[in-house]
C-alpha cells in the first residue's frame, strides 16, 4: 500500500513547479501548459483522497473528471485569446502585456 | 396739512426718480424737475410750520418689522424741532437748486445731479420727520450715501473718488457706534420711539453706566457726521464735491444732523453728566482747531469746510452745556449763513473760472457786486456782529458756555469766536479787495508747497487742461467761457438764492432775540424737559462784539491795510504754521495707525489663509493622492506579480492563522 | 392639486429636463427659452405657495407624509413640508434660479447639458428646503452637489478642474458626516426608545430627543457629539472658517450664474440645516455651544473682511464678503432670542439676493473687459454707466445701507447678540462689539473696490464696451428690487418667519 503522503508530495511538487512556471515563464504557451500541470497536480490529489483518503468515495473522481473538462476548454479558450492577443500585439511574451495598469 | 406733512419728502423723491429713469432726456431742463419737487416741498413745509406753532404734535406710524413680541414701527412725526428743520432743510435745498441750474449747467450729467440731489432732499426731510430713532438713523445712512455720490459726482477725478470713500468710511466708524448705542437702547427699553425711550430714562429704567455708553455710542454718530474731532479729517476733503453741495450737504443740512440727533435725543444726554462734559469738550476742541486750520488755508472752499467743522463744535458745545435751544438756535442761522457763504464762494469759483485758491483773486468787489455784498453780510453773520443773525445764536452759545460750563469751556469759545471774525474777514479781503491776481498765468502756485499741502486737486481741477479723450463730460470751464475774460457777476439763477439767504442771515436771528421774547424758544421746549435755558446778561453780548470786531480789524490791518505783514504770524512761528497748514498730520496719523495695520494685518491672515488654512486641507488632499499613487506602483500591469503577490498573500494568512490559532505552539 | 403643490414645485424642474433632453442640442434659443420657462413656473408655482402660506400659524404647512420603501425593519418616508423657515428660502431659491438662468443666456458652450444640470440643481435646492424625513433631506442635498460640479468642472475659468473637484470632495466630506451623523441619531433614537420605533423623521426625532423613553442612552455627551458633528457637516457648506477655503476657488473658477447660484442658494443650505437639524432637533445642545457659535461668527466677520480687504481679484473679493457675512447668520441664531434668529433668517435670503445681483455684476462687467483684476479695471462708470451704478447699488447693499435688505439683518442680528442672555453667551456685548467692526471693514473693502473700479479715470481700452443688455436688466433690476423691497418693508418677510422663530427660540425657554 503506496501511502498518501507520496502522492500527496507529488501533487505539491507538481503543484510548485506549474506555479513556479506562471509566474516566471514569459512565452504565454508555457504559461498555459503550467497552469495545466498545477490542475493535473490538483486531480492527483482528488483521485488519492477518492481511493484512500479518510472519507473515500467517488465524488472526487467525479470531480476530476470535470477538472479535466474544465481544463481543455480553458486550453482552448486561452490558446485563442493567445492568437488573438498575437494579431493583435504582434507577441505573446507576457511582461509586454500590462494592460492592467490604471 | 400736517397729516400730509409725508408729502414733504415724498416730493423730491418723485423728482428723483423721473431724473432717474427720464433723467437723460431732460438733459437742463433736469433742474426744473428738481427745482418743482423741492418748490412744492417748501410751500407745504411752511404751511406744516404754521399749523404746528398752533397745534400738537401730530404722528403716524405703521408696522415696519416684528419679531417675537417686538414691533418696529415707522411713520412720520411733526414735532416743533423737526417743523422747524423742515423749512431749513427745504428753503436752503430749494436756493441750492436753483444756484446749480446756472453753476452746473455746463455738465453732461447735470441731471444726474439733479436726481442725487432729490435723493439727498428726500433722505434729509425723511431723518427730519422721522417719529423714532431707527427711521433717524435708516435716512441718516442714506444722506450718507447721497454725500458719498455727491462728492464723488467728477468720479473721474481720483481726488473726488478718495474723498467720497474717505466721506463715507469716516462718518460710518461714527454711524456703527450709533447702530450699536440703538441697540442697547432697544434692548434696554424695548422701543425706538423717542416718547418710550425718554420715558424709560425718566423712570431710571437703565442704570448710570449703561446710559452714559448709549449716550457716548449715539454721540459717536453724531461726531462723525457732524466731522467733530477725532472724526472730523473727511469734511475739508469732501470739498472736492461741486460747490452747491458743498453748500447744501456740507454746510447746512447733512452735517447738522449729528447735531439735530443730539438735540432730539437731549433727554437721554442731559441724564448722564459724563456724557454731557464729553459732549461740551469735544465741540469746544473741535471749534478751536478747526478754526485754527481755517486761519491758514488758501483754498476758499477749505476754508469755509473749517469754519464749518469750528461752527458746528460750536453747537455741541452748547448742547454740551445744557444749551439746547442755544445749539439748535444756532444751527438754523448757520445753515442760512454758510449755505450763503458756500454758495457766495461758488459764485466766485465760477466768475473765476474754476479757481479755488484766494491768492488768485482779489478785487472782486466791483466786478461782482452782488456776490460780494452778499459774501459780507454772511462774514458778518459769522463773525457774530449785531444785529445778524450769529450774534443771536454766538452770544446764548457763550452764555450757556459760561453758565452751565467752566471757564476753560467758556474762553476756548471767545478765542474761537475771535478767530472765526479773523479768517473770515481774511477770506473776505483776500478775495474782495485789493487787485484781481487770476490774470493769465496758468498755473501760479504749481511749485508752492503751501498749495500742495492742501491738496493739489483744488488747483488741479481749476487750471489743469484735462485730458479730453477721456473726460468728455466736463467740458474744462476755460474752453467754455474764456480762460482770459474778467470775472464779472453772474446770472440771476445765481444772484437770486444769494439775495434770499442774505436776507435771511439777516433776520434769521431775530426769532429768537431777547427783546423779542425769545420766540423760538418757547416754540422749540414746549412739552420736552430740557431744563431750564441760559440766558447771558448784556455784557456778554457786548463782550462778543467787541472779540468779533477785534478779529475784523486784526484781518482788515493784516489783509486790507497791509499794517502787519501778511506773513507775520508765519514768520514767528513756523513750526505751528507748517502744523496747522498740514492739518495736525492727522491724516499721516490715520492712515499710519489704522489703515497701513489693518491692510497688513489683511495680508497676513492671506497668507496664513492660502498657506495653513488652505495649506492643510491640499495638504491632506496631497498626502491622500500621494499614498495612492505610491500603493499604485505595485500595479505594474504584470499579470506574474499579481499572481505571486496574491500567493505570497495567502501564505501569509495561512501562516497568521496558524501562529494565531496556535498551531505551532 | 394644493395639496401636492410642493412635490410638484420640487419635481417639475424634472420634466423640464425630460423635455430639454428630448430638443436637439443645435436649437440653442429653443432650450434656452424652454429652461427660462421652467424655472419661470417653478418661481410661480413658490410665489403661490407663498400666497397661501398662513401667517402667523405654527407648525408646518403643505406637509405630506407617504410610505416610500422598506429595509427590514427600516422604514423610508417620503415626508415633505414647510414652515416659516423654508417658506423664503423656497422663494428664494426659484427667484434666484431664473434669474441666474437669464444671466446665463450669454453661454454658448454646450448648452443643453447646461440647463440640464441647472433645472437638477433646482429640484435638488428645492428638495433640500422641503424635505422633512433625514434620508430624503440627505438625498436631495447630494443631489445638488453633482450638478454643481459639472457646472463648475465644464463651464468654469482656469482651475476649474480643481476648483471643482475640491468643491465637490470637500463638501461631499461635509455631506458624509451628515450622513454618518444622521445614522448615529437613528440609532440612538431607536435604542432611546427601546428598540420599540423607527424613524428618519426630523418632527419625530426632535420629540424624541427632547422626550426619549429611555433617557440613559441621550447623555450629554451623546447629543453633543451629534450637535457638533452636524454643525461641523454645515459649517463647511456655509461655509466657517475654518472650513471656508473651498468657497473662493469655487466662485472664482465658476461661470456666472453657477456663482449666483452658489452663493445665492447653496450657502444658505448650510445655514438652514444648522437651524433646522442642528436648532431644531438638538435645541439645549446648540444653546451649549452657542459661545462657541457666536465666536466662530465673529471670526468669520471679521476674517472675511480682512482677506476680502486684500483681495486683488474681484470676485475673490467678492466671494470672501460671502463668508463675512454668513458670520452674521452665526451671530444671529447663536444668540438665540427672536430677533437673532430672524435676523439669521433675513441674512440668508438677503444675501441670496445681493451676492447674486454682485457676481452678477462682476460676471457681466467681466465679460466686457476680459479682467477682474481691481487694478486693472478703473473708470466704469463712464464707460458702462448702468452697470456700473448697479455695481454700486449692489455693493452699498452689501454694505448694509439701510434701506436694502442687507441693513434689516445685520440690525436684527445685533439686537439679537446684544440681547442675548448671560447664560446662553456670557460675554455677548464684547463679541457684538467686535463683529461692529466688521461692518467698518464690510465699508472700506466694498468702498475701496468701488473706488477702483467704477470710479476714476476711464482707462483707454474700455472706450465703447456695449453697456447693459435687455436681457441683462432682468437679473439685475429684479435683484435689486428685491433688495429694495424687503429693505423698505421687511414686514412682507417678518410675517412669515415670526411664528416659527418664536417656536425655535421657546424651545430653550427663552
Amino acid at each position: 500500500m503506496v501511502p498518501i503522503s507520496l502522492f500527496l508530495s507529488l501533487a505539491a511538487i507538481l503543484f510548485c513547479i506549474g506555479l513556479y512556471g506562471v509566474l516566471t515563464r514569459r512565452h504565454l504557451v508555457i504559461v498555459l501548459a503550467s497552469i495545466e500541470l498545477m490542475l493535473n497536480s490538483v486531480n492527483i490529489n482528488l483521485v488519492a483522497f477518492s481511493a484512500i483518503g479518510p472519507f473515500a468515495n467517488i465524488s472526487g473522481q467525479v470531480f476530476t473528471l470535470f477538472v479535466i473538462t474544465v481544463a481543455a476548454a480553458e486550453a482552448a479558450v486561452g490558446l485563442a485569446i493567445l492568437i488573438a492577443l498575437y494579431r493583435n500585439r504582434n507577441s505573446i511574451d507576457v511582461i509586454k502585456h500590462d494592460l492592467l495598469r490604471w | 396739512m400736517i397729516q400730509n406733512a409725508w408729502l414733504i419728502p415724498v416730493f423730491p423723491l418723485i423728482a428723483f426718480l423721473i431724473l432717474l429713469f427720464f433723467g437723460r432726456f431732460l438733459k437742463e431742463k433736469a433742474a426744473y424737475v428738481g427745482i418743482a419737487g423741492l418748490g412744492l416741498s417748501f410751500i407745504v413745509s411752511v404751511m406744516v410750520l404754521f399749523e404746528r406753532i398752533g397745534g400738537e404734535t401730530y404722528t403716524y406710524v405703521i408696522e415696519w418689522i416684528t419679531f417675537g413680541e417686538s414691533t418696529i414701527t415707522m411713520g412720520y412725526e411733526v414735532t416743533p424741532l423737526n417743523a422747524m428743520m423742515l423749512i431749513v432743510v427745504t428753503l436752503v435745498s430749494l436756493v441750492v437748486h436753483i444756484f446749480s441750474r446756472e453753476y452746473m449747467h455746463d455738465d453732461k450729467r447735470i441731471h444726474v445731479f439733479y436726481s442725487y440731489l432729490g435723493l439727498f432732499s428726500f433722505s434729509m426731510l425723511g431723518l427730519v420727520l422721522a417719529p423714532n430713532v431707527l427711521q433717524l438713523f435708516i435716512f441718516w445712512e442714506l444722506v450718507g450715501l447721497c454725500s458719498f455720490l455727491l462728492v464723488g459726482f467728477w468720479y473721474f477725478k481720483p481726488e473726488a473718488a478718495a474723498a467720497a470713500k474717505k466721506a463715507f468710511l469716516t462718518t460710518r466708524i461714527g454711524d456703527v457706534g450709533l447702530l450699536l448705542g440703538l441697540v442697547i437702547l432697544f434692548n434696554q427699553t424695548g422701543s425706538f420711539d423717542y416718547g418710550e425711550i425718554f420715558a424709560a430714562v425718566e423712570n431710571g429704567l437703565i442704570n448710570d453706566t449703561l446710559l452714559t455708553a448709549i449716550a457716548l455710542l449715539i454721540f459717536m454718530g453724531a461726531v462723525g457726521k457732524s466731522a467733530q474731532f477725532p472724526l472730523h479729517v473727511w469734511l475739508p476733503d469732501a470739498m472736492e464735491g461741486p460747490t452747491p453741495v458743498s453748500a447744501l450737504i456740507h454746510a447746512a443740512t447733512m452735517v447738522a444732523a449729528g447735531v439735530y440727533l443730539v438735540g432730539v435725543m437731549y433727554p437721554l444726554f442731559l441724564a448722564s453728566p459724563t456724557a454731557m462734559t464729553v459732549v461740551a469738550y469735544t465741540g469746544a476742541i473741535t471749534a478751536f482747531f478747526a478754526a485754527t486750520m481755517a486761519l491758514v488755508m488758501t483754498d476758499i472752499k477749505r476754508v469755509l469746510a473749517y469754519s464749518t467743522i469750528s461752527q458746528l463744535g460750536f453747537m455741541i458745545l452748547a448742547l454740551g452745556t445744557a444749551g439746547y435751544v442755544a445749539g439748535l438756535f444756532h444751527l438754523m442761522t448757520h445753515a442760512f449763513f454758510k449755505a450763503l457763504l458756500f454758495l457766495g464762494a461758488g459764485s466766485v469759483i465760477y466768475a473765476v473760472h474754476h479757481r479755488q485758491d484766494i491768492r488768485d483773486m482779489g478785487g472782486l468787489w466791483g466786478k461782482m457786486k452782488i456776490t460780494a455784498v452778499t459774501f459780507l453780510i454772511g462774514s458778518l453773520a459769522i463773525a457774530g456782529v449785531f444785529p445778524l443773525a450769529g450774534f443771536w445764536s454766538k452770544e446764548e452759545i457763550l452764555a450757556s458756555a459760561l453758565l452751565n460750563g467752566d471757564g476753560f469751556l467758556f474762553a476756548i469759545a471767545l478765542v474761537t469766536a475771535f478767530m472765526t471774525a479773523f479768517y473770515m474777514f481774511r477770506l473776505f479781503f483776500k478775495t474782495f479787495t485789493g487787485e484781481y491776481r487770476g490774470g493769465d498765468h496758468d498755473d501760479p502756485h504749481a511749485n508752492d508747497p503751501g498749495v500742495e499741502a492742501q491738496g493739489a486737486a483744488s488747483v488741479a481741477e481749476a487750471d489743469n487742461p484735462r485730458d479730453d479723450s477721456v473726460d468728455q463730460d466736463r467740458v474744462p470751464p476755460a474752453e467754455d467761457h474764456g480762460h482770459h475774460d474778467a470775472p464779472k457777476e453772474n446770472s440771476g439763477f445765481m444772484t437770486f438764492p444769494l439775495i434770499v439767504l442774505a436776507s435771511l442771515a439777516v433776520v434769521a436771528g431775530f426769532v429768537n432775540a431777547p427783546f423779542l421774547g425769545h420766540q423760538l424758544e418757547g416754540f422749540l421746549i414746549q412739552g420736552l424737559n430740557v431744563g431750564a435755558q441760559p440766558h447771558g446778561e448784556l455784557w456778554l453780548a457786548f463782550l462778543s462784539l467787541a472779540v468779533a470786531g477785534g478779529g475784523i480789524a486784526l484781518a482788515w490791518a493784516m489783509y486790507y491795510k497791509g499794517a502787519i505783514a501778511e506773513d507775520f504770524f508765519a514768520s514767528k512761528a513756523p513750526g505751528v504754521h507748517k502744523l496747522l497748514i498740514n492739518k495736525y498730520y492727522l491724516d499721516e496719523v490715520y492712515v499710519a495707525v489704522f489703515v497701513r495695520p489693518t491692510v497688513a494685518i489683511g495680508r497676513f491672515f492671506w497668507e496664513m489663509d492660502k498657506s495653513i488654512v488652505d495649506g492643510i486641507v491640499n495638504l491632506i488632499g496631497r498626502s491622500t493622492r500621494g499614498t495612492g499613487r505610491s500603493f499604485s506602483r505595485g500595479h505594474n500591469g504584470q499579470l506574474q506579480t499579481y499572481g505571486l503577490v496574491s500567493i505570497l498573500g495567502g501564505l501569509v494568512v495561512i501562516a497568521l492563522a496558524f501562529v494565531i490559532r496556535g498551531y505551532f505552539g | 392639486m394644493m395639496e401636492n403643490m410642493l412635490t410638484w414645485l420640487v419635481f417639475m424642474p424634472l420634466i423640464g429636463v425630460v423635455l430639454i433632453l428630448m430638443i436637439p442640442k443645435e436649437n440653442v434659443n429653443v432650450i434656452r427659452s424652454l429652461a427660462a420657462i421652467i424655472s419661470g413656473v417653478a418661481l410661480i408655482l413658490s410665489l403661490i405657495i407663498w400666497g397661501g402660506f398662513e401667517r402667523g400659524v405654527s407648525g408646518l404647512q403643505y406637509a405630506t407624509t407617504t410610505e416610500w420603501f422598506n429595509i427590514g425593519f427600516l422604514q423610508f418616508n417620503y415626508e415633505i413640508g414647510i414652515d416659516g423657515l423654508s417658506m423664503p428660502l423656497l422663494v428664494l431659491t426659484t427667484i434666484v434660479t431664473t434669474l441666474s438662468i437669464f444671466a446665463s443666456f450669454s453661454i454658448v458652450k454646450r448648452v443643453k447639458e447646461f440647463y440640464v444640470w441647472t433645472l437638477v440643481l433646482l429640484t435638488g435646492m428645492l428638495g433640500v428646503f422641503v424635505a422633512l424625513d433625514m434620508f430624503l433631506f440627505f438625498l436631495f442635498f447630494e443631489l445638488t452637489l453633482i450638478p454643481m460640479f459639472f457646472l463648475i468642472g465644464i463651464w468654469g475659468g482656469k482651475m476649474k478642474e480643481y476648483a471643482s473637484f475640491k468643491f465637490l470632495v470637500y463638501t461631499g466630506l461635509g455631506s458624509a458626516i451628515m450622513f454618518m451623523t444622521f445614522i448615529a441619531m437613528f440609532f440612538k433614537s431607536y435604542e432611546a426608545m427601546n428598540m420599540q420605533e423607527t424613524t428618519f423623521s426630523m418632527i419625530r426625532m426632535a420629540e424624541i430627543f427632547a422626550d426619549p423613553a429611555n433617557p440613559e442612552v441621550l447623555t450629554g455627551t451623546v447629543k453633543g457629539a451629534i450637535f457638533l458633528a452636524l454643525f461641523v457637516a454645515f459649517a463647511i457648506k456655509l461655509p466657517v472658517f475654518p472650513f471656508h477655503t473651498w468657497l473662493p476657488n469655487a466662485h472664482v473658477e465658476a461661470p456666472t450664474a453657477a456663482s449666483m447660484i452658489l452663493a445665492g442658494v447653496l450657502l444658505k443650505m448650510g445655514g438652514y440645516g444648522l437651524i433646522r437639524l442642528g436648532f431644531g432637533i438638538l435645541p439645549d445642545q446648540a444653546a451649549r455651544f452657542a459661545t462657541l457659535i457666536a465666536i466662530l461668527g465673529v471670526i468669520n466677520i471679521i476674517y472675511g473682511a480682512l482677506l476680502a480687504l486684500v483681495q486683488t481679484d474681484l470676485k475673490s473679493l467678492v466671494a470672501y464678503s460671502s463668508i463675512s457675512h454668513m458670520g452674521i447668520v452665526l451671530l444671529g441664531i447663536a444668540s438665540f432670542t427672536t430677533s437673532g434668529m430672524q435676523g439669521a433668517i433675513f441674512q440668508l435670503v438677503s444675501h441670496g439676493f445681493i451676492s447674486a445681483l454682485l457676481f452678477f455684476m462682476v460676471g457681466a462687467i467681466y465679460e466686457r473687459t476680459k479682467t477682474r483684476t481691481i487694478s486693472e479695471l478703473g473708470g466704469l462708470s463712464k464707460s458702462v454707466p448702468v452697470l456700473a451704478g448697479f455695481m454700486l447699488a449692489a455693493a452699498m447693499a452689501s454694505v448694509g445701507l439701510p434701506g436694502l435688505s442687507g441693513f434689516v439683518s445685520e440690525l436684527l442680528a445685533f439686537i439679537g447678540i446684544f440681547g442675548a442672555s448671560e447664560s446662553i453667551i456670557p460675554a455677548a456685548t464684547t463679541i457684538g462689539v467686535i463683529a461692529a467692526i466688521g461692518i467698518i471693514l464690510t465699508a472700506a473693502y466694498l468702498l475701496w473696490a468701488m473706488q477702483r473700479t467704477t470710479f476714476g479715470p476711464m482707462k483707454e481700452k474700455f472706450i465703447g464696451l456695449p453697456d447693459a443688455r435687455p436681457m441683462e436688466y432682468v437679473p439685475m433690476i429684479g435683484l435689486l428690487a428685491l433688495s429694495i423691497i424687503i429693505g423698505v418693508y421687511p414686514h412682507i418677510l417678518s410675517d412669515v418667519i415670526n411664528t416659527t422663530v418664536i417656536d425655535i427660540v421657546s424651545k430653550i425657554g427663552g
